[in-house]
């Protein structure tokens, strides 16, 4: 099985290391990839994936868990017409795709 | 990032001619509201260690930083709240590695903060200098290098949001040394505020509550994400309304009590028979805060193969990650058990069925011989400390033991490393139970191998005058290790071996504990009074049969229910 993807990153330390760490370790392999800026900062990702191992998890597994990555704003296959991580992103709640807030939490009063 | 509010700024703590990045440091864990870190001082971390003094921080002098991260670790399991840890660069914070690990595959809220070597030597191979950021990338939910003593207020107000939000996890801030020195502008120290789960919608409530109202056999599994979603509440009332049977992982223990009826134990590869047959024969498997973990599932193909399976969590990466799911519902746990409502069920004869099979293996403590049973120890030790007690495991034999013998008012009260199986765990998380519920009896079961990894923790104990009071089973061997080669590598021992331990008794006393030690089964009751009823740090040694095995188990690679139990010989 290969996937295609497109991922935006925050301009953060180690972000492209833990993308390529969590594919790797959750049984893929990355056979392509390019990268470049955009206007704001944010990375844009295309990795090329295939799948290495046998009991590797499903494609839509994988993108789980990179959309868990604090450092990614959001995660698409590019195959497809929407989004596959919107499903993701809905379910985490209140994250949008200008990475404005935080998936995870928010910034509130004492 | 965006951030809205701040913490009041008062006065730098002291020196008030100089405010450095470390003060900011410590001002930013007080508006956290962290009362307590556990750490350990060296040459990168020394400017915060500088600043600690004056502050409302109490600060917890670990003997190692793997103590430190465990003691960190059981302080957020109890209170809820990010546990944190310091500890300088290189081999201090390579030395908290095993304790990120630990709160990473738990899903422990922890900010662990390491000095760094300063910006201009970053990347030189300095001294005491490693790359701690890099090292740590899989085994933390985020990491930042803080090289920015601007952003100090709000780095730390992100790792706190970020550690305790959705599903917890350890965050690491890695600190230069000259970021934490650098005398910087007094700023407000910004709050982080934990982004709160979101709600299933109605449709796949009523959905998830049809596929229960189908069921004749239904059962519930519940995991560590029981406590995680602060959902025990929501489970208790859950299993009320509906009488629904419970199986718990290691870390879902104490989510019913242990008594309760509907609780049939702990499922998986030590688990009990009932629980393990329910498993195989229900036809609604109710995943809650659960992640079919292979200890808990034996042979993935054939774990509850006639269950249809409904899986609720707060993480949408698990569901249908190793099982596929019929249907998942993602988001507050708690939220979702309280609006599952199917009305009455027709599963009479399956909990009749689950009773008797509860019945029909209850576990004989009756051991022959004058020698300690250790289940039958166990069981008595948590009968005699009641509701307030909280147990600490290490991992090996013992660990199974209590989780299969000791009776949990609360999963709180379980505190075992279940994902790592981290050798070492028990003292030190022990300690950070004792800063987390000071009033709480806290007994660490341990062994004779596991004690050894962090020994060095007893004399924190005396230090601090902790009452902990620890239970050593000693049967001079690697257990488990043992058990497995005699099952499973034909007897052949390999470095298993630990008789030449030293006088544990002699040795806790020469670190100022109380100590005793107990050889008969005779004597059991009286130690265990005489343990509890301690005023201060206690070990009780306990010399328990080198041959005994944890029954039941399912071997590698079976079935949940294909399990080995112990030969009777007449």
């Amino acid at each position: 099985m290969t996937l295609n993807m497109l991922l935006m990153l925050d301009p953060s330390h180690g972000a492209l290391l833990r993308v390529l760490g969590t594919i790797e370790r959750r049984g893929w392999v990355v056979r392509d990839m390019t990268m470049r800026s955009t206007d704001c900062e944010e990375r844009a990702v295309r990795i090329f994936a295939h799948r290495k191992a046998l009991h590797a998890g499903s494609a839509e597994t994988l993108m789980r868990h990179l959309a868990k990555l604090i450092c990614v704003r959001e995660v698409a296959q590019e195959t497809q017409t929407r989004p596959v991580a919107a499903a993701t992103v809905t379910a985490l709640g209140n994250r949008t795709s200008s990475g404005s807030q935080s998936p995870y939490y928010a910034i509130g009063a004492v | 990032m965006t951030h809205t509010a701040s913490a009041p700024l008062a006065p730098p703590m002291h020196e008030t001619d100089r405010f450095t990045g470390a003060h900011m440091l410590v001002r930013a864990l007080e508006a956290q509201g962290v009362e307590v870190v556990f750490g350990y001082p060296g040459g990168a971390i020394m400017p915060v260690y500088d600043a600690l003094p004056g502050s409302t921080l109490t600060h917890i002098l670990t003997r190692h930083e793997q103590g430190a991260a465990f003691a960190a670790d059981a302080y957020a399991r109890v209170t809820g709240k990010p546990g944190v840890c310091l500890a300088t660069s290189g081999p201090g914070g390579t030395n908290l590695v095993t304790g990120l690990a630990n709160a990473w595959l738990d899903s422990v809220p922890m900010v662990a903060i390491t000095g760094q070597v300063a910006r201009p030597l970053m990347g030189t191979d300095a001294f005491q200098e490693v790359d701690i950021f890099g090292i740590t990338l899989p085994i933390v939910k985020h990491s930042v290098i803080l090289d920015d003593p601007a952003q100090i207020g709000e780095v730390v107000a992100e790792a706190f949001a970020i550690a305790a939000s959705g599903r917890p996890g350890p965050v690491l801030i890695d600190l230069p040394k000259d970021v934490a020195a650098s005398v910087t502008v007094p700023a407000n120290a910004p709050y982080g505020e934990p982004m709160p789960l979101p709600r299933a919608d109605k449709d796949a409530l009523e959905h998830a509550a049809d596929m229960i109202r189908k069921a004749r056999r239904p059962l519930v599994y519940a995991g560590g994400g029981i406590a995680l979603g602060k959902a025990t509440t929501a489970l208790r009332r859950f299993i009320a309304r509906t009488s629904i049977p419970v199986v718990a992982t290691l870390k879902g223990l104490g989510a019913l009590p242990t008594d309760a009826p509907e609780f049939l134990g702990m499922l998986g590869m030590h688990g009990s028979k009932a629980a393990n047959l329910a498993v195989q024969n229900c036809d609604l498997l109710i995943c809650c805060g659960a992640r079919f973990d292979d200890r808990a599932t034996g042979r993935l193909e054939g774990f509850a193969p006639h269950a249809r399976i409904l899986h609720m969590d707060g993480d949408w990466a698990e569901i249908s990650k190793l099982k596929t799911a019929d249907h998942g519902l993602v988001g507050d746990l708690a939220h979702m058990l309280n609006s599952l409502h199917p009305g009455a069920l027709a599963i009479n004869d399956w909990i009749d069925d689950c009773a008797q099979d509860k019945k029909n293996h209850t576990w004989p403590y009756d051991a022959p011989g004058d020698g300690v049973y250790a289940p039958a120890l166990l069981k008595d030790l948590s009968q005699a400390a009641g509701d307030d007690l909280i147990i600490t495991c290490d991992v090996g034999q013992h660990q199974m033991w209590a989780a299969q013998h000791c009776r949990f008012s609360r999963p709180e009260a379980h505190l075992t490393s279940g994902g790592l199986g981290a050798m070492g765990y028990g003292i030190p998380a022990g300690i950070g139970a004792l800063y987390a519920e000071p009033d709480a009896q806290v007994v660490t079961i341990t062994g004779d191998g596991s004690i050894m990894m962090n020994l060095q923790e007893l004399a924190t104990l005396n230090r601090y005058h902790l009452p902990l009071k620890i239970v050593l089973l000693d049967n001079q061997a690697l257990g488990m290790v043992r058990q497995w080669q005699e099952l499973f590598f034909d007897g052949n021992y390999s470095e298993i071996d630990l008789s030449d331990n030293p006088d544990f008794a002699d040795l806790a006393r020469a670190f100022g504990l109380e100590a005793f030690t107990v050889r008969t089964q005779a004597s059991v009751p009286a130690a265990i009074k005489r343990l509890l009823s301690s005023d201060g740090p206690t070990l009780m040694h306990v010399r328990i049969d080198p041959q005994a095995n944890v029954w039941p188990l399912v071997p590698p690679g079976a079935d949940n229910h294909q399990m080995m139990q112990e030969e009777v010989t007449p």
